[in-house]
């Protein structure tokens, strides 16, 4: 599904990821764990560009996406993404800010499918019948767009049992609460994959729990998932492999069980005798 | 908070009223006089474009013809002439028109009662454009900028006569101009139509100008002087006379010479005790003289006869009008420019395309920031649009000048505006797929304006009361309009503490609808 080719990125003269490569199959769930400031995040966020790599390749959806002429809009929609600070939007309600992506993107959809049926049609008109060029089909009006995009994320808010917060605004929500729906908000995209960058890392201990087992739940329906986490408990339950970034490299990966049995270079070793 | 403010706005305005009335029934101001002396000789003509052969010859026929020593007679009592003329101050839409740049704050030469013109001047306007079968338009503006208007852009030769008019906004100037040495650089000058000099006046009870009767003796006395300060209206021959021009006036380099926008400011300077003396010319020394009013009563009577006898109110509702949309449409357009250059300001890396933006944006902030509005709309109204051959209204030129103006400082607010928002939301959006500048309309945008609301109120404000500048380019918002009635009654006092109390109302509201719009905004913001 991802596939990253000797990813490299630099800030400035600063060497942050160097010569990374990862495979992500479908279906899989990778989580990569390491010591603060050795890359992780920068790794994640390279996955659906929010960091431009300075070197390498990212292939996603057949074409490489760390290619600046690529339209990375349109793979963004396809890669789910949840944050440590949540970053829900605090102009928007909680379904709107459900709504708000899935409405903007089918609409647009929508308008360029008007547009390229209107020129179609217009030099259809010049053409022999039998070259004549079909219409795109218009499956949805934007009443129905709209009304799907609500559906969907009443069913999802439902799922979480926050349906009554549905009009409220994100600043009157919990820590737990947020990030919950920002999870519902990237499922509502219907992403192929999902990235999590310490999705617990800003909460209270009490509401950590609530965000793991949703996250859990996500994953049993099999969901492809990158997750960047400190939770080691919830690393060996959910992970079907586990890589440790040290300096920008990956120098381990394994599965979770040999991960964590069985550590092979000192640095792990040492990393985990510390948290565990 | 709502009541306070409320309370606060009622007891200011009572209190201004109260302090209108006492002040000047305590302190009763001196009359003062006319030293019947003439400093110098002039000759009043009527200011034309240079190379305008054709129309100055019409000019000069029909002068020829108007009987303008009948009309001068008919306003030796200005109090007896009743009847005055609405005259349009634009030629939109008006076919063959003769467009006259004026001054209205001139009696008796041209003054207004209300929305009516008055006037030897416009008496003589009046019979130009019917002998020329055309269509009177006046336009009046700052007496500085009569001038220029007329004079219009100086191209570089080789323009034909034709291609002139389309660079000046006015065909003549008739403003009581003195032929000088220095206009007849910039325009050209009609016959004569009238014979002027200055003249001093002084307070009542000054005596030392009693003993002098002739020129060389009030001269003498003049160059005597130290400590002195002499006033008058900016840019008349009375500013000359004491600063020196050229060798027609040698000038008093021992006086201190103070410019008023008009006349009767000038005099009520002397009043106050600021200067020691006002020159003029010699007929409106006579109507300041003749139309001052001691008493305090008279004041409110004289302001209440050109309100509302004269129909002063439609110039105010009118200036009302103007001030609000200037401001208003003003205001919307430095928000679109500010925004659109601090979003280009705002990103990160930047390409060559948008490196180039956002120099331009730093140097359009740097050329409006860096200069006053009033310079910004002379130099657009009487010298860019020319010079790009356009004919703009003068209210558009004011709105767009004030939108630019305005688009500077709104960039830097809004910039700080966006930088307020936290660099989350922007990720969260383009995580979502969603364009940069989908996100920054949908999310960064609502949010820094919700932050900025306050500064953006007060940039509203400020843009509010810097409309008072507007009559540069002759359009009328409400201090012109004020003006003007202050100008024709020579009375100030009331008409600019009607015009303080109107502003602070307009502001009053601004400020309570930006705290309405703050409360609205705060539904989405309880705990963050
Ligand atoms: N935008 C940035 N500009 C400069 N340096 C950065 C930036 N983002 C991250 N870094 C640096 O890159 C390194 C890795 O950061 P990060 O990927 O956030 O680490 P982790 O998530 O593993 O704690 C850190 O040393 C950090 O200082
Ligand atoms: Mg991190």
């Amino acid at each position: 599904m991802i596939e990253v080719v000797n990813l490299e990125k630099s800030f400035g003269d600063k060497k942050v990821l160097d010569g990374i490569n990862l495979s992500v199959k479908e279906g899989e769930r990778v989580v990569i764990i390491g010591t603060s400031g050795s890359g992780k995040s920068t790794l994640l966020r390279c996955l659906n560009c929010l960091e431009d790599p300075t070197g390498g390749a990212i292939y996603f959806g057949g074409e490489n996406i760390a290619d600046f002429k690529v339209d990375i809009n349109k793979h963004r929609r396809h890669i789910g993404m949840v944050f440590q600070q949540f970053n829900l939007f605090n102009n928007k309600t909680v379904k709107k800010n459900i709504t708000l992506v899935p409405i903007v993107c089918g609409l647009e959809n929508y308008r360029k499918s008007k547009r390229k049926n209107f020129f179609i049609t217009l030099s259809n008109v010049f053409k022999s019948k039998a070259k004549k060029q079909s219409l795109i089909p218009i499956t949805e009006t934007p009443a129905e767009i709209k009304r799907k995009a609500d559906e969907k994320a009443d069913e999802l808010l439902k799922r979480i049992g926050l349906f009554d917060k549905k009009d409220d605004y994100p600043s009157t929500l919990s820590g737990g609460q947020k990030q919950r729906i920002a999870i519902v908000r990237a499922l509502a995209m219907n992403p192929k994959v999902m990235l999590f960058d310490e999705p617990t890392s800003a909460l209270d201990p009490e509401m950590v729990g609530e965000v793991l087992s949703l996250i859990k739940e996500v994953a049993n329906e099999g969901m492809t998932m990158v997750i960047v986490t400190h939770e080691m408990g919830f690393a060996r339950e959910v992970a079907t492999k586990v890589l440790f970034v040290d300096e920008g490299k990956i120098v381990e990966s394994a599965p979770p069980e040999e991960f964590f049995t069985n550590p092979k270079s000192e640095r792990l070793k040492e990393f985990l005798s510390k948290v565990l | 908070m709502k009541k306070i403010t409320t309370l606060v706005l009622c007891v200011f305005i009572i209190c201004s009223f109260l302090f209108v009335g006492v002040s000047c029934d305590k302190k009763q101001p001196t009359a003062f006089k006319l030293i019947d002396v003439k400093l110098t000789d002039e000759n009043y003509a009527i200011a034309i474009g240079k190379g305008k052969t054709e129309l100055k010859n019409q000019i000069n026929n029909a002068l020829a013809e108007i009987d303008v020593d009948a009309i001068i007679e008919k306003y030796q009592d200005m109090e007896s002439v009743e009847k005055g003329y609405d005259i349009p101050n634009s030629a939109d839409g008006i076919e063959n028109p003769l467009i006259v740049a004026t001054n209205a704050e001139f009696a008796p030469f041209e003054y207004k009662k209300g929305a009516q013109y008055f006037g030897i001047d416009v008496e003589i306007a009046v019979a130009l454009a019917e002998k020329l079968g055309k269509t009177l338009v006046l336009v009046n503006m700052n007496f500085d900028a009569i001038i220029t208007s007329v004079a219009g852009v100086n191209m570089d030769e080789g323009v034909s006569n034709d291609g002139y008019d389309a660079y000046t906004h006015c065909d003549i100037g008739i403003a009581g101009l003195s032929v000088t040495e220095e206009r007849l650089d910039s325009v050209d000058f009609t016959n004569t139509y009238f014979k002027s000099s200055q003249v001093l006046i002084v307070n009542e009870n000054d005596v030392t100008f009693d003993e002098c009767k002739t020129l060389s003796g009030v001269e003498t006395l003049l160059a005597g002087f130290s400590n002195k300060k002499i006033g008058s209206q900016s840019g008349t021959t009375g500013e000359y006379y004491i600063k020196g021009s050229g060798d027609w006036l040698k000038g008093f380099s021992n006086i201190t010479f103070k410019g008023y926008s008009s006349h009767s400011l000038a005099v009520q300077d002397l009043i106050n005790g600021n200067i020691d003396f006002v020159i003029s010319d010699y007929e409106t020394a006579k109507a300041v003289v003749a139309s001052y009013d001691v008493n305090a009563n008279m004041r409110w009577q004289k302001f209440v006869k050109f309100f509302f006898t004269y129909k002063g109110y439609l110039d105010v509702v009118d200036g009302l009008k103007n001030t609000l949309i200037i401001a208003f449409l003003g205001l919307i357009i430095g928000i679109v420019i500010g925004t659109v250059i601090a979003s280009i300001k705002i990103i990160p890396y930047k390409n060559f395309f948008q490196k180039v933006l956002s120099s331009i944006g730093d140097f359009y902030v740097w050329l409006f920031r860096g200069t006053p509005i009033a310079v910004q709309l002379l130099l657009i109204y009487y010298v860019a649009l020319p010079l790009m051959g356009l004919k703009v209204s003068s209210i558009i030129v004011a709105i767009i000048t004030y939108g630019l103006n305005s688009g500077a400082y709104v960039s830097e607010i809004m910039r700080s505006g966006l930088s307020s928002v936290d660099g989350g939301q922007m990720e969260a959006g383009r995580a979502l797929g969603l364009s940069y500048g989908k996100t920054m309309f949908k999310i960064v945008i609502p949010q820094a304006i919700k932050n900025i609301l306050p500064t953006l109120g007060n940039e509203f404000i400020a843009l509010l009361k810097e409309t008072s500048v507007v009559g540069f380019i002759a359009v009328t918002d409400i201090t012109k309009a004020f003006q003007s009635i202050a100008g024709g009654s020579y009375e100030y006092v009331i008409p600019y503490c009607v015009l303080a109390i109107c502003y602070l109302v307009l502001v009053s509201g601004v400020t309570l609808a930006v705290k309405l719009m703050e409360k609205r905004f705060k539904k989405s913001d309880r705990s963050c």
